[in-house]
């Protein structure tokens, strides 16, 4: 696959009623991510529409980090974790690429093959939403749709990261302590059982 | 920024092995790997030169399996640790839970550690976080060869900030499981 990678032709976007800056924002004090069934109703919906409108194969959104929040669509699903981290790793490296030439960010990455292909876009400074297509979508309307569909679950993930601020943290000492002995169980070599 | 997903029940870590090249980083995730039952494991993803030089990232995908109605699922990288990679050890450093410090023991290699370990803490705090509160364990890799510094000189040197430190030959598997369970438990415990 040949990627290729634009930040051209984005206008300057609004986001409903949330401040552009509080969109999608990186918050490095913030140390978890709480995921409610709220935020994954509304991504999926939004995924959903993306995936149906534009006729492709699968999607994800997943953080920059590399991991899958929600994932839809038929093909690929037991590849998503390497998928994942593929994808957030190739962008990431754009990001420098995109650095060295003195831009913010390249917002999109395109990695196109003899049958399928894959778009990504950037949703706020933390989150990319990624598409897998085939011969038979079109690549204009995949990256219509997409740009459009970002705007949605940015303000949904602009939500979340709100609502996870203001939780309390999951100290669950039980699940702590059993997660520890587990960890305990598994993690161990032979030489040392 | 650890991920909870209250919905499908599942806590994601991300775990980054970091250190300068050759120090046995890719060792460790092909030991792990090696061992690790099917069940609680995904493929090792390499990114590699021709020449099995990390050139991006090693990728391991590690599940605790249910616990406690959650799924704990840690997942792996290293970095590519030649010196002219920096920018990509920022790009896979990007949201790490943790941090696996892998220090090469031998003698000749302590300049290299030294510098590995300022850059890691400069792009640790590059993200805004604080390098003294990050989840950190060290491992002291390839103390079998006959010129490997001492511990307590390699503590003076490297460890200057008393974090869990592990003494190990990763090509044989000693200490990679410890320095494994202690960087997951730091984890699992932050959040």
């Amino acid at each position: 696959m040949a990627p290729s990678m634009s930040n051209a032709g984005h206008p300057p976007r609004t986001h409903g009623g949330l401040a552009p800056a509080a969109i999608g924002s990186f918050d490095p004090h913030l140390s978890q991510l709480i995921i409610d069934e709220e935020t994954v109703e509304a991504i999926l919906a939004v995924l959903r529409q993306l995936i149906r409108d534009s006729q492709a194969i699968s999607g994800m959104v997943l953080d920059r980090a590399g991991q899958i929040i929600v994932w839809t669509g038929q093909g690929y699903a037991e590849q998503r974790t390497q998928l994942g981290a593929l994808i957030a790793g190739t962008y990431a490296s754009t990001r420098e690429v995109a650095r060295i030439l003195q831009e913010n960010s390249f917002r999109t990455l395109l990695q196109e093959g003899a049958k399928e292909k894959i778009f990504t876009e950037a949703v706020g400074d933390q989150w990319l939403v990624s598409v897998i297509f085939g011969r038979h979508t079109h690549l204009g309307l995949v990256k219509v749709l997409c740009s459009r569909a970002t705007l949605d679950l940015a303000q949904i993930l602009a939500r979340t990261v709100e609502r996870s601020k203001n939780r309390p943290r999951m100290k669950d000492t039980g699940l702590m302590r059993v997660a520890n002995d587990t960890i305990d169980l598994l993690f161990r070599d032979d030489t040392e059982k | 920024m650890a991920l909870i997903n209250v919905a499908a029940r599942e806590i994601h870590g991300k775990i980054v092995y970091y250190g300068p090249g050759l120090c046995g980083k890719t060792t460790n995730l092909q030991y792990i790997h090696s061992k690790i039952p099917a069940g609680a494991k995904g493929d090792l993803l390499s990114i590699a030169t021709e020449t099995e030089r990390t050139l991006f990232f090693d990728f391991l995908p590690l599940d605790l399996g249910k616990v406690h109605g959650f799924t704990i699922r840690f997942h792996l990288y290293t970095v590519p640790g030649q010196v002219l990679y920096e920018r990509t050890r920022i790009a896979v450093l990007n949201g790490a839970d943790g941090v696996v410090f892998v220090a090469d023991a031998q003698r000749e290699r302590l300049p290299d550690n030294l510098q590995s370990l300022r850059e890691l803490a400069q792009n640790i705090t590059a993200q805004g976080k604080r390098f003294l509160d990050f989840p950190l364990v060290m491992q002291y890799n390839k103390m079998d060869l006959p010129n490997a510094l001492p511990v307590p000189v390699l503590d003076r040197y490297l460890n200057t900030i008393r974090v869990p430190r592990f003494e190990a030959t990763a090509v044989t598997g000693h200490g990679v499981f410890e320095t494994l369970r202690a960087i997951c438990k730091l984890v699992t415990n932050k959040l």
